[in-house]
């Protein structure tokens, strides 16, 4: 279970402008008010390469290591300091030449690579982009019953400990993403987006920079998103039109009025739908570079409502400096949520179940509909059932 | 009913002849090749069933090349129910569009008959009659499998080798008495007759022999056409070949501004005043020919993202929109042009295409200078925020400007499929399409029929005045349009390089 303090997400330093839609898909632009100085972003293409990531590197015990195993198509690179630019520049050079160890075996080739976030040079620092905060969740809560339970004991003899998987969807599955991607226009000025599918927010990424922006703006299709998306993907998204009242308008003076109106109308209406990602949120730090950290965070666990699993760079002041979020599919939500509630039980079933307002019977139904029938034995199951 | 019957037949033509100025089948930035291709096949026919007459006379209303040909095939496909009186009127314009497109476009359209398996006397006529034009000697070579797919299916008969040149493979030993064939033979075993044949033909040679870039560039410049050399000047300045520059001022003023974008910016920012100054130039020349002048004219021009276009036509929406700036600026007693992300009054040079689609205030701005006509140029897609526009234009007409002292006009560069036009900020504001700049012009005459002021009769009757005009510079073989100019110019370049060669191959 990893260390977490409580926290909370938002998009300080940065401010929605007019969002553009495209079929099912809208894109809410984001624009800094405050700038990033002595940070850059560079993205490395990784080829959905198979790549197995060693999570405690100098373990005395290697056989008990955990790792991380997914397809990477891309990572990042962050770059800090006086000479960023530099820094990102031999970072970048240094991931893309010998971050990591090929296996190739007959028709498949594994890419082996050390800790989810590592330094490549003096100030630079290489991460999977989303991986880094789903390994987060998928770590989140799991350590097993911290008392000693028999059929546990036993399945862990048997078959070690069972890995935690979790299924997520490529943005290229998605046409209309991409073309959404294509066609909009980004601004001036633009260091991130917000990304809406039939108006839920689905994802958001900040840059530090505009050229890093522009320069990463086509590679949010590669982003992974929560397989229900496809359902959402069927509508149109719904769009702000404005509407000025002839009658109310006599020069080109209160015309511009009307105008300016409609338009703080509009900005409302962004803000409004902007607003769902500000949330609290159980952060986790994961480095620190100067003056600024990187974290990890999932929003605060509920049984119901949407979640978002993402890391960020935040600056001391709190800017946002790089933001790249993940929305969980109800089954993830709540299978992390379960996990959570038995962690604070202790794994007692009762308390757990009391705490999640349902009788036992339910949480067991509850455990068992979400795949973790599992934990509990096959006898357990049948006795509790019984009562 | 009558009344309702002739808006619906105008509006349909307004449509019609909107994306015969614009379409070319070929992808946009919002929209791919395939939904364009559909759209217009739709819109031909429908057009083509219901008003045959003003189907054909749409022919001289100075639509693009790719429109013509789609109209002078579907009237050659399907003559049947068509009076006499009318077939004669269509055969003359059918002759007269033919004589004006270039040749590679005829060629093209007579295949795509041939594909429809259309064979009947009067379509056979009409492409003897065309190809009796033509140098056929030259047109064999150069039109090679277009030519054999014509004559074999139209039986049409050829003089001397051409039937044996068409038909069968050339051979080692099967020598030709005519030089051109005897040239092409021979550049199938030696790289060095290649050079003597036409540009377009030389191109597979070359690949077949291997011939370094640089060299084939060098040596095939003497036989390219204006355009063909104007095409590959900067595929020469990159093989870095020793080809005498092109004249830049002699382009239309679109191209002018597509050659521009296609340059590095460093290297754009190097040759700038020689750009201006061939700009300048060629928006003079198009000037002196219209005999339209405007009064005080404020232009909106939209320079957001979306104006890259697409792969096929990389830049070309930018570079519509440019070119019309500057021809608006020198038609105009007094001109201002409102960019939406670039300061106003900038150079076309220094325009980029950047951030989003935001009409509505630089509208009002226009409006503010109290012009005589404000010019909108957009693809039409509004996104910051979406419908401001119309809405401010419509409340501008209802209320702010009933009279209509301003006259308003949306300029397209675009053709949107989807609604088989163009896309148009409401029906407040007429919407007329431009393919190129030089246009525009001609459209803005147009703009009144885009309007729900004229009638059906008065479009009927401009239809006719620019059929009379069309067929009229014809028999005085003078050509107003610019570009026909341009290719007749290009053709008789062509010959003479080809009749030189000849002629030193004789006297050697």
């Amino acid at each position: 279970m990893f260390k977490h303090s409580l926290g909370s997400v938002d998009i300080a330093g940065l401010e929605p402008r007019a969002s553009q839609v495209w079929r099912s898909v809208r894109l809410v632009p984001l624009v800094r008010t405050k700038t990033i100085h002595g940070l850059c972003l560079a993205r490395v293409d990784e080829r959905d390469s198979f790549t197995v990531t060693r999570l405690g590197a100098h373990t005395a015990k290697p056989d008990r290591e955990l790792a991380f195993l997914s397809i990477v198509p891309h990572s990042f690179v962050v770059g800090w300091g006086d000479e960023a630019e530099a820094e990102l520049n031999q970072g970048a050079a240094f991931v893309r030449e010998s971050d990591g160890k090929w296996f190739h075996t007959r028709g498949c080739s594994v890419k082996m690579k050390l800790r989810m976030a590592r330094r490549a040079s003096t100030k630079a620092l290489r991460f999977a982009p989303q991986q880094l905060a789903i390994e987060g969740l998928l770590s989140l809560f799991f350590a097993g019953p911290e008392v000693v339970t028999r059929d546990w004991s036993e399945r862990l003899m048997r078959r070690g400990l069972d890995p935690r998987v979790e299924r997520a969807l490529s943005g290229r599955a998605l046409p209309a993403l991409s073309e959404a991607l294509r066609v909009f226009e980004v601004l001036d000025g633009q260091c991130g987006m917000l990304l809406y599918f039939a108006d839920e927010l689905f994802g958001a990424f900040v840059a530090p920079t505009p050229e890093d922006y522009r320069r990463t703006h086509e590679s949010m299709v590669l982003d992974v998103f929560p397989a229900e998306l496809l359902d959402y993907a069927r509508y149109e998204a719904p769009t702000f039109r404005a509407k000025i009242d002839a009658g109310s308008a006599r020069t080109i003076r209160e015309l511009r009025a009307a105008l300016d109106r409609e338009e703080l109308a509009w900005k409302q209406w962004t803000m409004f739908t902007a607003s769902q990602l500000c949330r609290s949120a159980m952060v986790q730090h994961v480095y620190a570079m100067d003056g600024f950290r990187l974290e990890r965070f999932v929003t605060t666990l509920e049984r119901k409502g949407e979640h978002h699993a993402g890391e960020r760079v935040v600056a001391r002041d709190g800017t946002v400096a790089y933001l790249k979020t993940y929305r969980l599919s109800v089954a993830q939500a709540r299978r992390a949520y379960l996990l959570r509630r038995l962690t604070e039980a202790h794994w007692d079933l009762d308390d757990a179940a009391s705490k999640t307002r349902m009788t036992r019977g339910q949480f067991i139904d509850e455990l068992i509909r979400f795949d973790f029938g599992w934990m509990l034995g096959p006898k357990v199951l049948h006795e509790l059932r019984g009562r | 009913m009558q009344l309702h019957k002739d808006r619906i037949e105008r509006e349909d033509l307004v449509l019609f002849i909107n994306a015969c100025l614009s379409a070319t089948s070929q992808a946009e930035f919002y929209e791919d090749a395939k939904g364009q291709s559909l759209a217009l096949d739709f819109l031909h026919e429908y057009v083509c069933r219901h008003y045959r007459p003003l189907y054909s006379r749409t022919l001289a209303a100075g639509i693009n090349d790719h429109a013509r040909a789609r109209i002078v095939t579907e009237l050659l496909c399907g003559a049947d129910k068509v009076s006499k009186l009318e077939r004669a009127t269509e055969a003359k314009l059918v002759a007269t569009t033919l004589a004006r497109m270039p040749p590679q476009r005829v060629y093209r359209l007579f295949e795509r008959v041939c594909e429809r398996r259309v064979t009947n006397r009067r379509v056979r006529a009409v492409v003897s009659e065309w190809l009796a034009t033509r140098d056929m000697t030259f047109d064999a070579v150069k039109y090679r499998r277009a030519l054999r797919t014509i004559v074999g299916h139209f039986h049409l008969r050829t003089a001397g080798e051409i039937g044996r040149f068409l038909f069968e493979r050339h051979t080692r030993d099967g020598r030709y008495e005519t030089a051109l064939f005897e040239r092409w033979r021979a550049a199938h075993y030696a790289a060095t007759s290649v050079f003597e044949l036409p540009y377009s033909v030389a191109v597979g040679f070359a690949r077949k022999h291997k011939i370094a870039k640089d060299e084939f560039l060098e040596k095939i410049a003497p036989m390219m056409t204006r355009s063909e050399r104007f095409r590959t000047q900067l595929a020469a300045q990159r093989a870095e070949a020793d080809v005498a520059p092109v004249e830049l001022s002699k382009e239309a003023p679109t191209r002018i501004a597509q050659f521009a974008f296609a340059l590095a910016a460093q290297e754009r920012g190097e040759r700038r005043d020689e750009l201006l100054a061939a700009m300048d130039a060629s928006v003079a020349r198009v000037c002196d020919r219209s005999p339209m002048r405007l009064g005080r004219v404020v232009a909106v021009l939209d320079n957001s993202y979306s104006t890259v276009g697409s792969r096929e036509k990389r830049m070309r929406p930018l570079a519509v929109t440019v070119a019309i700036d500057a021809l608006l600026r020198s038609a105009s007693r007094a001109y201002t042009g409102l960019w939406t992300s670039a300061p106003e009054d900038s150079r076309w040079i220094d325009v980029e295409p950047r951030g989003s689609t935001r009409l509505a205030w630089k509208v009002l701005d226009a409006l503010e200078h109290k012009p005589e006509l404000v010019v909108i140029v957009s693809d039409g897609y509004e996104n910051d925020p979406p419908g401001a526009l119309a809405s401010v234009l419509s409340a501008y007409r209802a209320s702010v400007d009933p009279k209509r002292t301003v006259s308003i006009v949306h300029v397209n560069p675009v053709f949107e499929a989807a609604s088989f036009g163009a896309a148009s900020f409401g029906p407040a504001v007429p919407m007329v399409s431009v393919r190129g700049a030089e246009d525009v012009l001609t459209a803005l005459g147009f703009a009144r029929f885009a309007d729900d002021k004229a009638t059906l009769d008065e479009l009927a009757r401009y239809l006719d005045g620019r059929v009379e005009a069309f067929l009229g510079s014809m028999s005085a073989s003078q050509h107003d349009d610019r570009e026909d100019e341009e290719r007749s110019s290009d053709d008789a370049e062509a010959l003479a390089a080809r009749r030189e060669s000849s002629s030193a191959e004789v006297s050697s």
